[in-house]
């Protein structure tokens, strides 16, 4: 799953992007409300995490302008104020969830999940397909009951295909999802990935499509 | 506890002042029917004597007792006030007014008595003239019938016009508190946290200092509470933002050592969010630690270049980091003031400039005095601001855009602060009765002007004192 988040504190910016990091999300950060919207516009993320106190325009602003060109994009809002119209405010100017700080992390993975189970085609944390069993609290998953070994990359792959499963998931799609700026792309690296992944999986578990993707088939 | 009255001061007055011209109009009322009472006794009597006087003179007849009968029964019932008199020569009733009893009307003696008969009181004069004994006799009835009706005529208008009074009284009454009652209403009116002063449309000099006293308790609680609110939003807002970073960093570190990878990377994080933490708790409670009207006591006489010189050296080691030059030009010069703060103020004026500025920038730092004033510029030879985010420059909170956020490397930026840097300034500057401007330095960057009120007087005696 691709985050962006829009948090102008760079101490806090950066220790919540490790914090994802950690989390198997990848994160593209911005310190500006009109670089995030920039942002919203020509990349592609699967949700927006969103601070309303930034240094040149209003949060809301932010939302009110993200709203309006990805409506599905799911907001989450992050605010240091906790007064009760300023959540109702945001609610309404379609954030979808909301969290005051100081929060803590476990709370906001948890809220992310429910941002990716609302995305996919599951609707549970733990998602079972087979032998296979992925535990997206824990980030880990199982053949019968025995932990796979994934990397971090992996891990993202098999994640989002479960997530996904019955869609195909283009390999843009899953390079947008597992990489952030910056980091260098190799044009063969999903493929690569992907490979690593099947090793450690039953044969025929991901099928190819050529010249589309990847999919995990719905039982 | 005060006790809770149940009498209205309109209702108080209103009864008081009736009470008062009631009391006035019947004690007038006494004093005139006693008044015109002896006056009519004075009046009457002469009349009874000069009755008497001409009675005497007159050469009287005789009279026949039969006829004295006749006319007594016939004329009866006529004039039952007016005078009787007798006259009596030698022990005989010689004559007599028809009324008048054939008995004596009195002992012969001469002058005023008083007598009973008839069924009446009367007022009786006697004088003897050559053997001939006069008496007169009037109802003193009369009299107290007389003294009434001057009496009722004086004060009937009076007594008529008390329901009149009392309303123009109870007129000019609600009139006079007026004020006083729109003032217990406005005061009634108000909700517990309605700190808004009270103005009144009327007002008089008697309620002007309950008034100005009332809306400076309020001004002052006011400030107080929105002293409070203001530490509570401070509180509230700066500090959730740390919180967090230490929060978030704390459950890196929770995964780094679960995964046996801890970062030297991440310990510092944490130990800088515990500094800025710790910068931020200091730098809230400074700007809501002092109020306006008990810090001015604390001043002392102070040299403001001993002042630059410790800001200076406190925020040393930064700008040697940033290997920028830094300058002083001033001389000594003193002014009334809190060291502390002022070393604060001066501080984050530089401090700022470090922060804002690229390596090897220019930092300029002088003092002046002009006539009653003293000036303090900081100026810097950075990129300075532009004239929107001058504007905005005050504002809690507002941080200036440093230009390296767009970079992947913004982390290593430390030019974060608190925002309160500014705001705190301005704080100290106004708790100094001084004023605070920015423009553009002549350096190329920003410029902070702090100017403060001095006496002349004052500092050439601590000047003469110092020397």
């Amino acid at each position: 799953m691709k985050l962006l988040l829009v948090e102008d504190d760079i101490p806090l910016a950066k220790a919540l992007q490790q914090s994802l990091r950690n989390e198997n999300y990848s994160v593209d950060c911005v310190h500006l409300g009109k670089e995030g919207i920039l942002a919203v516009k020509t990349g592609d993320y699967d949700a927006l995490i969103l601070d309303l106190g930034l240094p040149d325009i209003d949060g809301f602003e932010v939302l009110k302008s993200v709203k309006s060109n990805k409506n599905n994009l799911p907001v989450l809002i992050l605010t240091a104020r906790d007064s009760a119209p300023e959540k109702v405010k945001g609610l309404d100017l379609g954030a979808d969830d909301y969290l005051a700080k100081p929060f803590d992390m476990t709370e906001l993975f948890a809220r992310l999940r429910v941002f990716e189970r609302r995305a996919g085609t599951v609707n549970s944390a733990i998602i079972k397909h087979g032998d296979i069993t992925l535990d997206t609290t824990a980030n880990l998953a199982y053949i019968d009951e025995e932990a796979i070994n994934f990397s971090r990359r992996e891990y993202m792959i098999i994640k989002s295909l479960m997530e996904n499963m019955g869609r195909i998931q283009s390999k843009q799609q899953l390079e947008n999802k597992l990489y952030e700026w910056g980091e260098e792309v190799a044009s063969n690296t999903i493929e690569v990935h992907v490979h690593h992944v099947r090793k450690k999986l039953p044969d025929n578990f991901i099928k190819t499509v050529r010249g589309v993707g990847y999919i995990i088939n719905k039982v | 506890m005060l006790v809770e009255s149940t009498i209205t001061i309109q209702r108080y007055l209103l009864l008081l002042i009736l009470s008062i011209i009631v009391l006035a109009t019947f004690g007038a009322a006494l004093h005139g029917y006693r008044a015109s009472m002896s006056q009519f006794d004075d009046i009457f009597d002469s009349e009874l004597r000069s009755l008497a006087q001409s009675l005497s003179t007159l050469n009287v007849n005789v009279i026949q007792e039969e006829q004295t009968d006749q006319i007594t029964k016939s004329e009866h019932n006529s004039d039952a006030n007016s005078f009787i008199f007798q006259i009596w020569r030698n022990d005989r009733l010689i004559n007599k007014s028809p009324f008048s009893p054939k008995s004596p009307l009195m002992a012969f003696q001469p002058g005023f008595s008083q007598q009973n008969f008839n069924g009446k009181r009367w007022k009786t004069f006697s004088l003897k003239n050559n053997e001939q004994w006069i008496m007169v006799a009037q109802p003193i009835k009369l009299r107290v019938q007389s003294a009434e009706a001057v009496l009722l005529e004086a004060i009937a208008p009076i007594v008529l016009a008390i329901p009149l009074i009392a309303l123009l009284v109870l007129f000019a009454i609600r009139k006079s508190l007026a004020p006083l009652r729109e003032l217990s209403t406005k005061v009634k009116q108000k909700s517990p946290d309605d700190l808004s002063t009270i103005s009144l449309k009327r007002t008089s000099v008697e309620l002007n200092p309950i008034i100005g006293t009332l809306n400076n308790l309020l001004n002052r609680m006011a400030n107080a509470f929105s002293r409070e609110k203001r530490l509570a939003s401070d509180a509230a807002h700066e500090l959730r933002t740390p919180i967090s970073v230490l929060n978030i960093t704390a459950h890196n570190l929770q995964h780094e050592y679960n995964t046996q990878a801890i970062k030297s990377e991440t310990l510092t994080e944490l130990q800088q969010g515990v500094t800025r933490m710790a910068h931020v708790i200091e730098q809230i409670l400074l700007l809501n630690r002092t109020a306006p009207e008990q810090f001015s006591k604390q001043f002392e006489p102070l040299d403001i270049e001993l002042v630059l010189q410790k800001a200076i050296n406190n925020v040393y080691t930064k700008i040697d980091e940033k290997q920028q030059s830094i300058s002083l030009q001033s001389e000594s010069m003193m002014m009334l003031g809190d060291e502390f703060s002022l070393v604060t103020l001066f501080e984050n004026l530089i401090s700022n400039a470090n922060k804002y500025c690229e390596k090897h920038c220019e930092i300029v730092i002088s003092a002046q005095i002009k006539p009653q004033k003293l000036t303090v510029s900081v100026e810097d030879s950075g990129k300075g601001l532009t004239e929107e985010e001058m504007a905005k420059a005050f504002d809690r909170f507002y941080r200036a855009q440093v230009h390296e956020f767009n970079q992947p490397d913004a982390s290593k930026s430390v030019a974060v602060g608190c925002g309160l840097g500014l705001s705190i300034v301005e704080h100290i500057v106004t708790l100094h009765n001084g004023s605070v401007k920015l423009e553009k330095s002549s350096l190329g960057g920003l410029r902070v002007i702090t100017t403060f009120g001095i006496k002349k007087s004052e500092n050439r005696q601590e000047r003469t004192s110092n020397a």
